[in-house]
């Protein structure tokens, strides 16, 4: 019975058996209850948020949809008609654009309304063909970096999937969301972004060079005062770290190229690390290691084992 | 037909035909969303559906109170989600054989729609849809439908706001209403 667990049996995810025993243990320890009622409630409100959830709907609504679908199909040709010589691409449904990454790739995406994003490793961003409303909304499962065209009239907006959203008109940013990270992090480089939590809608405005940590667990926000060239340098394959928790530097390394790493004892996890790997190899970056820190590895298998050197 | 404020003749004119139109703007609003939050919590469809179509009932019942509602959506959630609550207090009771999986999964959704500081998580995000869709309205229009319908004030109080008369105040809220009836009638 873990955290996991009770995502599992939010999203319906568990067969019968072990969904018994998970609702067995929670009705027992009331703290894990306490969790799963807030995470309930939030994938209850991002399911009341998401899109359209048509499907298990009563048949009545499908007849609605149809006609929907119908009368968009019939607006959507006329649009074509009328837009053919102007532009190809404008099509009357909006569709959303999913763009994946995979561990060690980056990719950039040119939106609708030229705002640039760099999308890293093993990270999802999905968001609409031409932006349509009072806002721009896309969703980021991962990092990426975002260079948004400024427009008041519009602002945009980048959601997370667990807790935070980021509000801005126009601006430079890094956001790094990693489900399996304990924290989301932003990180401004220019203009002015408005984080809001979303369990209560509390809002701060981050300044250049100014960090928003959520702590997932505690549900709590810390905004510190950061070099940003350290969080945004993996747009350049650079990954700085200057007396960060081996920990994260781990899971940046884990990212970049696709490897695992064990380490020998705990201590090693807590170690702040000092240094920059500057678009290199996995074997050289393990060489870093060992010039700038007491800590040794040895790569196997696509495995590298730290270890503090004797 | 019983009036809220049967004093005003002026609001009573116009107001009273709006009831039912408000109340058609409302059910394509909130339903599917409703229904999603029920089925959510009930793990049932059926009684979901039952559950949300009685909530319909009893704001039709009212629909001569509603315009005067201060935050129409903070009066719809909490409607639902009491009948909900009710729902689970009285299944936690009709299966006593401990084991019984729905009956702990129903036992244990009781704690969790019960406990306020989640429950607001979901009425904060019906709001912020439902302002997604009233945001779409042209902005005069929206303005007035919003200080109207969801902030509960009076049209006197909005005119003097907006420096508009009450019959332009009126217009814009019937506009409102039939643009948000067509965009559900006709789209959805």
């Amino acid at each position: 019975m873990n955290k996991k667990d009770i995502s599992k049996l939010v999203e319906g995810r568990l067969d019968d058996s072990k969904k018994k025993d998970v609702i067995d243990s929670l009705l027992k320890n009331p703290k894990l209850q306490k969790e799963y009622q807030k995470e309930k409630a939030k994938h209850v409100a991002s399911m009341i948020g998401g899109d359209f959830n048509k499907r298990n709907k009563n048949p009545k609504i499908y007849i609605k949809l149809f006609k929907y679908a119908a009368l968009f199909a019939m607006l959507a040709s006329i649009g074509f008609i009328i837009n053919n010589n102007a532009k190809k691409e404008s099509v009357v449904e909006n569709k959303m654009t999913l763009v994946t990454t995979s561990i060690g790739e980056k990719k950039e995406v040119v939106l609708s309304d030229g705002t640039i994003v760099t999308v890293n490793s093993n990270s999802a961003l999905s968001y609409p063909t031409s932006f349509i409303g009072s806002t721009r909304e896309v969703v980021l499962k991962g990092e990426a970096f975002f260079d948004v065209t400024e427009n008041k009239e519009m602002p945009f907006i980048v959601k997370t999937n667990e807790g935070m959203d980021i509000k801005v008109l126009g601006t430079t940013f890094n956001v790094k969301s990693y489900p399996e990270d304990s924290n989301i992090e932003t990180t401004l480089v220019t203009g002015k972004v408005e984080v809001v939590e979303r369990s209560d809608n509390k809002t701060v405005f981050l300044y250049p060079s100014q960090r928003a940590t959520y702590v997932k667990n505690d549900d709590q926000l810390i905004i510190d005062k950061v070099d940003t060239e350290n969080y945004v340098s993996w747009k350049d394959g650079k990954l700085i770290y200057d007396e960060t928790p081996l920990r994260e530097v781990i899971k940046g390394l884990e990212r970049m190229y696709d490897i695992t790493f064990q380490v020998k004892s705990e201590e090693i996890l807590d170690y702040k690390f000092k240094g920059t790997f500057d678009n290199l190899t996995i074997e050289q970056a393990i060489d870093l290691f060992e010039l700038s820190s007491p800590i040794k590895g040895t790569l196997k298998n696509n495995n590298v084992t730290l270890d503090i050197q004797k | 037909m019983v009036f809220e404020s049967p004093v005003n003749a002026n609001s009573i004119k116009i107001e009273q035909p709006q009831n039912e139109e408000l109340f058609d703007v409302l059910y394509d609003l909130y339903y599917q969303k409703l229904y999603i939050f029920a089925y959510s919590y009930i793990s049932s469809k059926e009684d979901a559906e039952e559950i949300i179509q009685d909530v319909f009932v009893k704001l039709w019942k009212n629909r001569n109170k509603l315009s005067s509602v201060s935050n129409i959506t903070g009066y719809i959630y909490k409607v639902t989600r009491n009948s909900c609550l009710d729902f689970l207090r009285t299944k936690k009771n009709v299966l006593a054989i401990e084991s019984n999986m729905l009956q702990q999964q129903n036992l244990l959704n009781l704690h969790a729609l019960s406990d306020d500081p989640s429950s607001l998580i979901i009425e904060k995000e019906l709001e912020a849809q439902i302002m997604m869709e009233i945001s779409k309205l042209p902005e005069k229009c929206r303005t007035v439908f919003v200080k109207s319908r969801i902030e509960g004030l009076k049209h006197k109080e909005i005119a003097e706001d907006l420096e508009i008369s009450t019959k332009t105040i009126e217009n814009h809220i019937s506009k409102a209403l039939r643009l948000l009836k067509k965009r559900f009638k006709d789209f959805f």
